[in-house]
């Protein structure tokens, strides 16, 4: 058997990296994260997918939502891969899944799908010693399709933002440990 | 409503009413004979390993454990407290030496015996015989090379003949490749949409693939990318289907390979596929070999739908008549090297998970053909799978089952559609093998298209 889940969670369960990353009160790091957050998703929102992949992702990305299987709390012995990943993509992939939207042969983007993101909870921290601007935000998506179709996805975020050859910062990192395990939307062609 | 008198499906699966992909009274139906009757996927081998392992599985709208037991054996049981029916486990996967109810306590082994009831004596003196409380047992559990099956009807074909004509393909991939394991957890969405909408499209549908999955082949990199926006059709000879007694059947697309993922995968897999070819040449024969190298889509009916090559590996469990939780696992080679496997889960999750961009395209093609199925005008029209119809045959001297010889057809579906149409009418097996008597001659008919 298989271990798909390579990494450690960043800081969603841990108190330690949470006091190491977000604990600083810095309102000048807090304002950037603000606004690199609200711009990606302005651009998301309109669809403009092909601007977020040149302005918001470093080339180096790693996007990742995963899902974890339920399990008794008590749980010990029971070895076998616990998460499994909904995306595990990067900027190639990336670009793949853009194509995809934007093709006109895709027949479930006509009429136009409608998003809107909300964003809160927005805490960020500097790591110095990489200097990667650590984000963590909640996170509401909300789809209208067709007529009467609308699905909301809610999920916390955990970032690395790391500056690029041009200065302007990039997503280099994003983990998504989604919370509901049966996705109820149809599907989850959407980037969070 | 009086099933047995109810043409639902029309002579050879030519055509179905279209109300069976939203009619609740009906989907009561399915419950007693389809999913009350037929072999039901439960789990794999690969993932309740050791003993006192098990999973959660569905068996229609019923839920089950299933466990290994200390024999190496497996079991399943109702998922319910026999005490006052509450579910007794909530997680999905696991191991443990039993169950626990978290309503009074009672406690059951992995067994399915009851085996503690909290101050029994004192509150039930001799009143409770414990042995005729255990868990509700699944009737049969019988594997396929690894592939764990259950049914509730003790008198189902042996899951072998099941099969039926259908393992004669599924064999050099299953079995011959040196076997395969399922990587969970599965990847798990709701849809609205009958569950036969997707398996029909699975056991047989490449007509659509060129079109709906358009944008899917044309970003995605695929070998199958020339096919994008129906630009051309698959040449003669570039594929098959086929269907069997028990409504299970496939397509097979010569030297696919994992055909739906990208070219950064593609040629990795080919050249795992390729090394094995020389040994299955010898062992199972060239045909055979070939068909291990080539892209399967399959239902084993009724709801447990692959594609073989590409790794993908579904269940559709019906919730109502217009919805259905789809559980996407990935399918490997036991032997593929570790990364190999990795990256391909991750594929397969990618194509046709809840996040996958060839999934999204079939969307609202099973959600409005199962939505339209309650609509007043469109309900009591037919539905048409004619595609090839007269060109089947049975009895093919190296092809088992009723096959199509074109790629694409619509055979399968009407070898999917006659056993479904013949477990309605049908009050038991025994009715249903009366029905079935001349299933492939009615399937290869040529005259009455």
């Amino acid at each position: 058997m298989i271990n798909i889940q390579e990494d450690k969670l960043v800081s969603a369960h841990d108190a330690e990296e949470f006091l190491r990353f977000f604990n600083s009160g810095d309102e000048a790091l807090q304002q950037e994260a603000t606004t690199l957050l609200t711009r990606e998703a302005h651009l998301l929102d309109i669809q403009a997918y092909r601007a977020w992949l040149e302005h918001c992702v470093d080339s180096e990305v790693k996007y990742q939502i995963i899902s974890r299987e339920l399990r008794s709390a008590s749980e010990r012995r029971y070895q076998l891969n616990e998460t499994m990943n909904i995306f595990n993509e990067n900027y190639e992939q990336l670009e793949v899944r853009v194509a995809h939207q934007l093709d006109p042969q895709n027949w479930g983007n006509s009429p136009k799908v409608r998003f809107t993101r909300f964003i809160t909870n927005i805490q960020a921290a500097m790591d110095e010693n990489e200097d990667l601007l650590h984000i963590r935000s909640n996170l509401i998506v909300h789809r209208a399709r067709r007529g009467n179709q609308v699905d909301v996805f809610y999920a916390t975020r955990e970032d690395k933002w790391k500056r690029g050859e041009d200065g302007a910062r990039k997503l280099v990192q994003r983990l998504i440990d989604y919370p509901e395990r049966t996705f109820q939307t149809h599907n989850v062609m959407v980037f969070m | 409503m009086n099933y047995k008198n109810k043409n639902l499906v029309s002579e050879s699966g030519l055509t179905q009413k279209h109300l069976i992909h939203g009619d609740e009274e009906l989907f009561q139906r399915e419950l007693e004979t389809i999913f009350a009757r037929n072999w039901l996927f439960l789990t794999h081998d690969s993932l309740i390993p050791s003993p006192g392992d098990y999973v959660t599985a569905k068996m229609g709208v019923d839920e089950v454990i299933v466990s290994r037991q200390n024999d190496g054996s497996i079991r399943a049981f109702l998922n319910v407290c026999r005490h006052r029916g509450k579910t007794l486990v909530h997680a999905e996967a696991g191991n443990a030496k039993g169950f626990v109810c978290s309503y009074h306590g009672w406690g059951f082994g992995f067994n399915g015996e009851l085996q503690s009831v909290p101050f029994e004596k004192e509150l039930y003196g001799e009143a409770l015989d414990k042995k005729c409380m255990g868990l509700k047992e699944v009737a049969r559990v019988e594997s396929f090379h690894g592939f764990i099956y259950g049914c509730f009807d003790e008198e189902a074909p042996s899951l072998i003949d099941y099969l039926g004509d259908a393992g004669w393909y599924l064999e050099p991939m299953h079995k011959h490749s040196g076997g395969l394991e399922l990587i969970g957890p599965p990847g798990k969405v709701i849809i609205k949409a009958n569950w036969k909408a997707p398996a029909e499209n699975f056991v047989g549908d490449a007509y659509h693939v060129g079109w709906t999955h358009a944008s899917s082949l044309r970003s995605g990199q695929s070998v199958f990318s020339s096919l994008a926006g129906n630009a051309a059709l698959p040449p003669e000879g570039a594929g098959l289907q086929m269907t069997s007694k028990y409504g299970s059947g496939m397509g097979v697309l010569w030297d696919g390979y994992s055909g739906v993922h990208s070219a950064d995968l593609v040629p990795e897999l080919m050249a795992f596929g390729g090394a094995k070819q020389e040994r299955l040449n010898k062992e199972i024969g060239e045909v055979r070999a070939r068909i291990y190298r080539s892209h399967l889509n399959g239902t084993v009916f009724p709801n447990n739908s692959f594609l073989t090559c590409s790794g993908v590996f579904k269940v559709w469990h019906p919730i109502d008549a217009n919805t259905t939780e789809v559980w996407t696992y990935a399918m490997v080679e036991k032997d593929m090297p570790e990364d190999l496997k990795r990256r391909l889960v991750d594929a397969v999750q990618r194509t046709f998970g809840p996040a996958g961009f060839w999934e999204s395209d079939d969307n609202d093609n099973m959600e409005t053909e199962s939505q339209n199925a309650k609509k007043y005008q469109s309900r009591d029209g037919d539905l048409v799978s004619n595609l090839g119809f007269g060109g089947d045959v049975y009895g093919d001297e190296v092809y088992p089952g009723v096959v199509g010889k074109s790629a694409i057809g619509e055979t399968s579906y009407r070898g999917f559609y006659r056993a479904y149409g013949a477990h309605i009418s049908s009050s038991s097996w025994a009715e249903f093998e009366d029905a079935s008597k001349n299933w492939h001659t009615e399937l290869t008919k040529t005259t009455d298209r």
